[in-house]
């Protein structure tokens, strides 16, 4: 009989193999010999170190196994003829399931702000809108009502964020069509005009700063990540600036790059030149489905410099479809207690029949 | 009395070797590969595990199901 054995004092490992597929099962053979192993389909599936299931995959399997932390990974797309090699522990600070702590606390956020860390609370309408239509204002008493975009403004074919200045009474859009346009109309004199363009940089929000006479546009996640930032007070000379911002430290947590739009940024406060970003899933989601608004990520911004500091994350893993459907109470390798229905990582069988 | 008692505390605490923690490494892909030396064939993939002395527990992670063809360097084979 064909027996394998590991060298003195060298424990025999345990192999799990985790398969998110349904079908064929995957097989595992440990030095040419083909042994019984149950196939796992309970993990957050990854091949890659960046996204929500990886955050996930380093939460979930270092509790459902009684560890600290993973040893290590390593990921492709497809496996290729040369072997993975394990070969030691890795000290990579991003295997930590609690990695953002040592990254937040750095900077003080503003007194006026920190109420405002947290998920984005969605509203069931925004305040004013801008449509192919016009502007729509909804009202408390009255209910929404439209001021008709005349056609000597230009078409507005996607519905676009827009914000009301309550220091003049102008209502901005900031379109998405084409290059983008921001759409001004005063209530005072009834007028409309065309601000200025946005270059063809899509802003996914808008944020009103009445204080610093600016609205300040955090950009499509897809496209850059950056601030448009309109001065109010420069009239006719009205030009869009832009702030690239660093780099947004555990936004990839809460999504799937791969596969998934980015998170939208939202500015939710702004104290000087400060400002308060929450990343979250698009709005126009959270209104639908207001539970995709607790996986967050909190930046302070200076608009200036587009300096970025992480200041608060929802902790819980975000996660994907194949953990999503079991979350079981965690197994310890070292103890033979299991929950019903639950499938223990098995030892090697080691007098199976050889390849 | 009390000087005996932590004494017999200490010798209970540290007299079994406590149980390590294993070590859980994770190898994760989409896919195996279907050909190798020209030959066609079902999805494979391979992994070396060296970690010598330590307690190990290795997932395999894949999309779709996969042969995982797993090498123990201290491993060795005997009739």
């Amino acid at each position: 009989m064909w027996r394998w054995q590991r060298a003195e004092g060298t424990p025999e490992p345990t192999v799990v193999p985790a398969q998110e597929q349904e079908g064929r099962s995957s097989e595992v053979l440990l030095n040419g010999v083909a042994v019984s192993v149950a196939v796992r389909k309970d993990f957050p599936f990854t091949h890659d170190t960046e996204g929500r299931n990886f955050r996930a995959l380093v939460t979930l399997v270092p509790e459902r196994f009684d560890v600290a932390r993973l040893a290590s990974f390593s990921g492709a797309y497809a496996a290729k003829e040369k072997p993975f090699e394990v070969t030691e522990v890795s000290d990579d600070a991003t295997y930590d399931v609690g990695y953002l702590k040592a990254e937040v606390g750095v900077v003080d956020v503003p007194e006026s702000l920190r109420h405002l860390i947290g998920p984005v609370k969605g509203k069931a309408q925004p305040p004013v809108k801008l449509t192919a239509q016009g502007f729509e204002v909804a009202g408390k008493i009255s209910g929404s009502r439209l001021i008709p975009l005349p056609l000597d403004m230009p078409e507005v074919s996607t519905a676009a964020e827009a914000v009301r200045d309550a220091t003049t009474g102008t209502l901005y859009g900031v379109t998405k069509d084409r290059e983008g346009l921001i759409i001004a109309y005063s209530e005072a004199d009834k007028s409309w005009r065309v601000v200025t363009s946005m270059d063809e940089n899509d802003a996914k929000t808008v944020f009103m700063d009445e204080v610093g006479r600016r609205l300040i546009m955090p950009m499509d996640l897809a496209q850059r990540t950056g601030l448009a930032i309109l001065y109010l007070d420069d009239g006719d000379d009205a030009l869009v600036d832009s702030v690239d911002m660093d780099e947004l430290i555990g936004l990839n947590d809460i999504y799937d790059p791969a596969n998934e739009l980015p998170p939208t940024l939202v500015a939710v406060g702004i104290d000087g030149d400060m400002l308060l970003l929450i990343a979250t899933k698009d709005q126009a989601l959270v209104r639908l489905d207001p539970s995709v608004a607790k996986h967050w990520r909190a930046y302070l911004v200076d608009v200036t410099t587009g300096e970025v500091d992480l200041v608060g994350y929802s902790g819980a893993p975000y996660i994907g479809k194949a953990g999503e459907a079991v979350v079981p109470p965690c197994p310890s390798i070292r103890t033979s207690r299991c929950g019903k229905g639950m499938v223990m990582p098995l030892s090697l069988n080691v007098s199976q029949s050889a390849r | 009395m009390f000087r005996i008692l932590v004494v017999i505390c200490g010798l209970v605490l540290t007299g079994a070797p406590a149980l390590a923690a294993p070590e859980v490494h994770v190898v994760g892909i989409y896919e195996g590969y279907g050909r190798s030396n020209g030959e066609v064939h079902g999805p494979l993939a391979k992994v070396v595990l060296d970690r010598p002395g330590a307690e190990v527990l290795l997932v395999l992670m894949s999309q779709s199901a996969v042969r995982w063809d797993v090498e123990v360097a201290e491993g060795r084979g005997h009739a």
